[in-house]
């Protein structure tokens, strides 16, 4: 399979977030390390630089075969100017909460845009 | 105008529906965060983390089928999430949960209790964190399986 080519079998599901919640999702399967031991996950902590995670953003979203990124909010918020510049359909982003950091509605990027619509209208 | 308002409601719905699932989403990663946790006191302070992944051979079970979307022009494609059963003799068939009339979600037979099964032994995750792990640590799988 080329590198980043949507495999048959459909598209991956990508995650960033705190160690329990990447450790939660890959139970369910949803991880995955291709041949050229690319992730589709990026566990974030304390020492976690920000440019880290931000790069690593860019990359999935530039990912064929990657259809949906969950990023933790806290986290999300770290690199939140990359997540509003990013419209593409695909991958869509999701902001998901974590155990240290209940959701905030008024930080989901998606509602923030659905609330900027109706403002205008 | 009416191609407008219909685009209108129509985000107005999906919003509704965001925020449903959204709510759900939030419930059960909170009980699957919390069965991690009491997994973790349960192992007696082993790590459950990422040193236990596979890093060598791991592979994604669950994955996203893309479809061309239909109607409107902002929603250019629907998504549907198709699961792999983590070990059942019939594991190479995906099965394929969804909204929509077309499809026909299956229940869920084969749980992870059918460890051991002969080639599926290696596909559990739950794998990774030994051969008996406690029975908080399933409880966190299907939480978030689910």
């Amino acid at each position: 399979m080329a590198a980043g080519a949507t495999p048959a079998d459909g598209a991956l599901i990508a995650v960033i977030a705190d160690e329990d919640t990447i450790t939660g999702f890959l139970l369910s399967g949803m991880g995955n390390i291709d041949m050229r031991k690319k992730h589709n996950f990026l566990v974030v902590d304390s020492k976690t630089p920000v440019k880290t995670v931000e790069s690593t953003f860019k990359e999935f979203t530039h990912r064929d075969d990657i259809a949906i990124i969950l990023i933790s909010q806290n986290v999300a918020g770290l690199i939140r100017s990359a997540i509003d510049h990013h419209t593409k359909a695909v991958p869509s982003v999701l902001e998901i909460p974590s155990k240290d950091h209940p959701y905030e509605p008024t930080q989901d990027s998606l509602l923030m845009r659905v609330k900027h619509i109706m403002g205008s209208v | 105008m009416e191609a407008r308002e219909a685009a209108f409601i129509a985000m107005m719905d999906a919003a509704e529906m965001y925020t449903l699932k959204r709510q759900a989403l939030e419930a059960s990663l909170k009980k699957g965060i919390f069965n991690i946790s009491q997994a973790r006191y349960a192992m007696g302070g082993r790590a459950l983390g990422q040193t236990q992944y596979d890093m060598e051979s791991m592979l994604a079970s669950v994955h996203v089928l893309l479809e061309p979307g239909q109607g409107l022009e902002h929603a250019p494609v629907s998504m549907k999430l198709m699961m792999e059963e983590p070990c059942s003799a019939n594991s190479s068939r995906p099965q394929q949960l969804g909204s929509g009339p077309q499809t026909h979600p299956k229940a869920r037979e084969g749980s992870p209790e059918q460890e051991g099964e002969g080639p599926c032994q290696g596909k559990d995750p739950l794998r990774w964190f030994g051969v008996l792990v406690p029975p908080a640590l399933r409880a966190a799988q299907a939480e978030f399986r689910a």
